[in-house]
């Protein structure tokens, strides 16, 4: 090994450290060096959390709030689901994030169970009829066949009073 | 089931390459093609068993890819391309030939970013809207439904909307596939495929630049072009644009390594059309747009061809492969009742404001320096750097005509939909920017690979070889002309 080749290696580091320095007080690398930095320690700080809980990291609410509808219906529930307005009312700070209101999100965390949007009932387009019906910010009552409590946040509840 | 299906996809691909190769790939590009092109074909198997009406099951893609791999093997020992264990042998004396510290300080950080982005993407399960509402979620219900055709969610009496223009219905279908597959196999999220197919371009593309730049110079245009701020970030998610990226970039490179033999260290190859024809195949079908790729380099094949540099007969091959799966499926679509309703605009019709608006969006994301860092800057530097070498050698025309014209295409396809299902704004301002992934990958391609770069970064990895004696002329007949 010549010398000259140990001298090259030697300004190569300091020059390589030079550029990574640089390169990392770029605003768009330095979010880059942030991003994974950060979320490498949430995952060695939870390393043992279940699927529901990464879930829940990421989608809070809207995540427990479908799996509190799976814990409580059967898997051949046909669950009706409000609308956006229901879950978001206009003027009002919604607690629930995401689109629970849409059909394709709805069935990845509530399947096997079926979906009908409120809309397709309403517009009597619906091809399953419901069996349980997701309450959110006290709408959707009216599709019930019995009264319940009057102001319900959140729940679901089954069409029919269970006997 | 997981670990032994992901093994087999490797494998398909694996022996493909071993089939294809005749040992021309390094042990790095071997690697990072094998995940990919074993994805595309377990894909391709998952399509032909839903058209024959068999269903998309576990068995399929397992058996299926079995079958492929000893197929592939069996083709590869009649035309003596070598077992596929035996198949690069010749490559590990120039592993040990590129040994040097700033190598080893590139490759720490290189291994230390991708080690926290693999961990990121694993341990989230998904989240983005694009994929829960799509993607992921139709993948899922393939899954537990066995058909892509009778999906629940596909049917007009369930989901009223799902012909309305935009509707993923029409999707193309490699992702969803691939993501119903290893839900099939037992994963609790689909993240391992995203996570895999980053990893892999990073593999492929160190393989395929080390030839014709050296491994210096390939060890920091992998790191550059891996911490591309936004595709870094929307690499661990399960979105489809960063692996249409890898299968778009990945293919455009092999398709000008056959065209201008200097980017793959000076030797032309046949292996390198059928590759780039591969991987452009599993770009549209992974995302249609993606047809501008093969459209870009396809006017230099045909070029080419017409002036007998390529044989007809090749450059027809070529086409077959891009174009039938695509094809076929399109078809199996509009017969199986999975389309939308039209959303293109006339071709022959102007807007003026549209395209204007389009253009300008194109032009703020290609300055934007915090969604592509020093990606775009540094090709427009090395682009300007080039210029006389442009004019008194000819170098780098092609590579950089092709990453222009389907910049240029890509515009075309956006000012040819037409967005009732949203506003071009929108488009241009949240989705837009993931659509420049491709071009990322590809601009580093370019800037590493222009001819004072070029001979810079092989000039320094002969200065600073800790091991040179191993060194059995690899950085020669790398000055042809591009």
């Amino acid at each position: 090994m010549k010398i000259s080749t140990v001298a090259y290696n030697l300004i190569g580091i300091v020059a390589s450290l030079l550029l990574l320095n640089t390169c990392f007080k770029q605003q768009g690398y330095q979010f880059v060096k942030n991003m994974l930095s950060s979320n490498y320690e949430i995952i060695k700080e939870y390393k043992g959390l279940s699927l529901d809980d990464r879930f829940a990291i990421k989608m809070g609410i809207g995540y427990t709030a479908f799996k509190y509808v799976r814990e409580q219906t059967p898997d051949t529930a046909v669950i009706l689901l409000p609308r956006r307005e229901d879950f978001m009312p206009q003027g009002k700070k919604s607690q629930f994030n995401g689109e629970l209101y849409n059909m394709m999100w709805a069935s990845r965390f509530l399947y096997p169970r079926k979906v009908v949007s409120r809309y397709t009932i309403e517009q009597d387009q619906a091809h399953y009829q419901p069996t349980h019906v997701i309450v959110v910010n006290d709408s959707c009552k009216e599709f019930l066949e019995y009264t319940i409590p009057s102001y319900i946040e959140f729940g679901v509840f089954p069409v029919q009073y269970p006997k | 089931m997981l670990i032994i299906g992901l093994i087999l996809t490797f494998l398909t691909g694996f022996s493909l390459l071993c089939f294809l190769s005749k040992q021309k790939l390094s042990i790095a590009e071997s690697i990072g093609l094998s995940f990919p092109m074993g994805l595309f074909q377990m894909v391709l198997l998952i399509s032909l068993s839903d058209i024959l009406g068999i269903g998309v099951h576990p068995g399929i893609s397992i058996g299926g890819g079995i079958l492929l791999s000893l197929l592939w093997i069996v083709f590869a020992k009649r035309k003596k391309h070598g077992l596929p264990f035996f198949a690069f042998s010749h490559d590990w004396k120039s592993i040990f030939s590129s040994f040097n510290l700033v190598w080893l300080i590139f490759f720490i950080a290189l291994v230390g970013m991708e080690w926290m982005n693999f961990s990121k993407c694993l341990y989230f399960p998904t989240f983005d809207r694009d994929s829960v509402v799509g993607f992921d979620t139709i993948g899922y219900l393939i899954a537990q439904e066995h058909t892509i055709r009778n999906l629940s969610v596909f049917q007009v009496e369930v989901n009223p909307g799902i012909h309305n223009p935009g509707s993923y219905v029409s999707y193309a279908p490699l992702v969803q596939e691939a993501y119903a597959m290893v839900y099939q196999w037992g994963a609790e999220t689909s993240k391992s495929i995203p996570a895999l197919m980053y990893l892999s371009l990073l593999f492929a593309f160190y393989g395929f630049m080390k030839r014709s730049i050296g491994a210096t110079g390939s060890i920091i245009a992998t790191f550059f072009m891996m911490i591309t701020p936004e595709m870094v970030s929307f690499s661990s998610m399960s979105g489809t644009n960063v692996i249409h990226a890898i299968y778009a970039a990945l293919g455009c490179m092999y398709g000008l390594a056959y065209l201008v033999p200097a980017l793959a260290g000076g030797s032309s190859s046949k292996t390198y059309l059928y590759l780039s024809a591969i991987l452009l195949a599993a770009n549209i079908y992974t995302r249609y747009e993606g047809v501008v790729f093969p459209a870009a380099v396809g006017i230099f094949m045909l070029v080419q061809t017409i002036r007998k540099k390529i044989l007809l007969k090749n450059f027809a091959y070529w086409c077959l492969i891009i174009i039938m799966p695509f094809l076929i499926w399109k078809i199996y679509q509009r017969a199986s009742g999975m389309y939308t309703e039209n959303f293109m605009i006339p071709i022959f019709s102007f807007d003026e404001e549209k395209a204007s608006t389009i253009l300008s969006a194109f032009w703020g994301l290609l300055t934007n320096q915090i969604y592509y860092g020093w990606t775009f800057i540094l090709a427009f530097i090395a682009f300007i750097a080039n210029l006389w070498f442009v004019i008194k050698k000819r170098d780098s025309i092609i590579p950089f005509a092709t990453v222009f014209l389907s910049i240029v295409f890509y515009a075309l396809v956006l000012y040819y939909v037409d967005y009732v299902w949203d506003s071009i704004h929108n488009v241009l301002a949240y989705s837009a920017k993931r659509f420049f992934f491709c071009f990322s990958i590809l601009a580093w391609f370019y800037l590493s690979s222009v001819y004072p770069l070029r001979q810079g970064l092989l000039f320094l990895d002969r200065k600073l070889s800790l091991f040179p004696s191993a060194k059995k002329g690899n950085t020669k007949a790398k000055t042809d002309k591009a």
